[in-house]
């Protein structure tokens, strides 16, 4: 269930999404705007420790 | 009845004040994803790393880093010299940036040019948000950075982790001072960001416009960077005399992009290093690492741009640091006593006695009467001279020139053991900085 699900969990889910949402090709203002969600999100990864990676790929 | 959790007074509290075995095991596994990419994507990186017979699977412990090279300032300016614009430094094709900055050029080297993707980009905000949010700063401030938003990169980190934090956040490109000063006090503004130099320059405009900056403005934050200024003492109790507010240090640098490190509203007398996003070591003159409470060289690698990755970055920036519980904050960030204490290469030695110009900037502040100052060196009969030039405030009789004149050349010799030329020069004529001061002239080769 979504609401048994901890912060580090709900911000990997997003982490994720974002990803797979700056592929959208026919859609730029999906494709930007989840650039720089992806961009802010990965913030909150690398700050709580849960992921170390560079994304230019999504970028 | 429900409790609202209570907002952090770390912004990071997940490691801002995680056990240090904690701390060190997260530097290891981004320092090993770091070499991974460095050495995958940065041909000069690759290049290093051949040249000293390493691989990014050599890098098994932290200790494992003194197997790394240091990178240094001439080697960025000369790929970007031969391979230009951007050198074999660079890891991501330049389509990739969405950020161009370049280096102030204050040192006197060719500046050098920086690219940041999205990621690197929020990355340097996200370290301005560590040490303003540690120092106070709050959704509720309102935040005025007086810079000029140009090429170098200066503020622009500060602004937007302004902005991040939810502060009103104002711009002041293209104004004059008159006019900042205006729109301080008339918008309200509680946080300034600035260079302690500008912000001196704030507070004598302010004074001939016949503005109390004290009691006019509600200005209760200053928030400075891009030169030594807020960590020198006489300097931090002028900037406090001015503006009634407490006076943070924030250093960085242009080449990692964010802050370095931080001073935490505990005001301990040090700031602290960002650990979960950088490693910084502190080394002798023959690269030699020190321990707590040994002044050296700061060595950087940092974990956030990746673009130019920055691995073992000689700074020439001079350090001591100290541990994390010298401050009472209950943050497990170790510390540098006193900031950053000079640049190696801004010691001067004249007549075998080394001189930094902080330290004078410190004894030449304690003078309410000293408008602004330069330090000249040169020859006199082949033997070298040190002489601090001073402008003294507009309406001092001339007994009170003469007595800060005296004391001053008194203290100066006191503390150096050296004899100070001190010469009082007419008003207006002593350069003034709106970013960093250039207060060091060197004429001696002349």
């Amino acid at each position: 269930m979504e609401g048994s699900k901890t912060m580090e969990q709900k911000v990997l889910d997003v982490y994720e999404i974002l990803k797979e949402l700056c592929l959208v090709k026919e859609n730029p203002s999906v494709s930007s705007n989840a650039r720089r969600a992806l961009a802010s999100v990965w913030q909150i990864v690398n700050n709580l420790g849960l992921e170390f990676e560079q994304i230019y790929e999504y970028e | 009845m429900s409790t609202e959790a209570k907002a952090s007074k770390y912004w990071n509290p997940r490691f801002e004040t995680a056990g240090r075995e904690e701390i060190r095991e997260l530097q290891l596994r981004k320092l090993k994803g770091l070499v991974k990419w460095a050495y995958g994507n940065s041909p000069l990186w690759q290049e290093k790393f051949e040249g000293a017979g390493i691989k990014p699977e050599d890098i098994r412990t932290l200790d494992d880093l003194r197997l790394i090279p240091f990178l240094t300032r001439d080697e960025l300016t000369q790929t970007q010299n031969v391979n230009p614009p951007f050198g074999k430094i660079l890891s991501v094709p330049p389509q990739k940036a969405v950020r161009y900055h370049q280096t102030s050029g204050s040192s006197g080297k060719m500046p050098l040019k920086i690219l940041d993707g999205w990621k690197d980009w929020e990355w340097v905000s996200e370290m301005w948000c560590y040490g303003m949010y540690a120092f106070g700063v709050r959704p509720h401030d309102i935040v005025y950075i007086a810079y000029g938003y140009g090429n170098f990169i200066g503020f622009w980190g500060a602004h937007y982790a302004a902005e991040k934090i939810g502060a009103l956040t104002i711009p002041s490109g293209g104004l004059t001072s008159e006019d900042r000063i205006k729109k301080i006090i008339d918008i309200g503004a509680t946080v300034l960001v600035c260079t302690p130099t500008y912000a001196i320059r704030l507070g004598q405009v302010a004074a001939e416009m016949g503005i109390d900056l004290k009691s006019q403005s509600k200005i209760r934050l200053l928030i400075h960077a891009g030169e030594p200024g807020a960590n020198v003492p006489s300097t931090k109790r002028m900037l406090t005399e001015i503006w009634g507010a407490k006076v943070g240090d924030f250093p960085g640098m242009s080449e990692t992009g964010g802050s370095t490190s931080y001073e935490c509203d505990a005001q301990c007398g040090g700031i602290h290093i960002i650990e979960d996003h950088y490693i910084q070591e502190v080394i002798d003159s023959e690269g030699r690492a020190l321990g707590y409470e040994e002044k050296g060289e700061l060595v950087l690698t940092s974990f956030g741009r990746a673009t130019i990755p920055i691995i073992r970055y000689r700074t020439g920036d001079l350090v001591e640091r100290v541990p994390y519980n010298t401050c009472s904050c209950g943050r497990t960030f170790d510390l540098y006593r006193g900031g950053v204490l000079g640049r190696a290469d801004d010691m001067k030695i004249i007549r075998g006695v080394n001189i930094f110009p902080s330290a004078v900037e410190n004894i030449v502040r304690k003078f309410d009467g000293i408008v602004e100052f330069q330090i000249v060196l040169f020859k006199l009969n082949g033997i070298d001279q040190v002489k601090v030039q001073v402008e003294l405030k507009d309406n001092m009789d001339l007994q009170s020139q003469q007595k800060i004149i005296r004391n001053l050349s008194q203290e100066l010799y006191d503390a150096n053991r050296l004899k100070f030329i001190v010469e009082q020069t007419p008003a207006g004529t002593l350069p003034k900085f709106e970013l960093k001061a250039k207060r060091l002239k060197d004429l001696r080769d002349q």
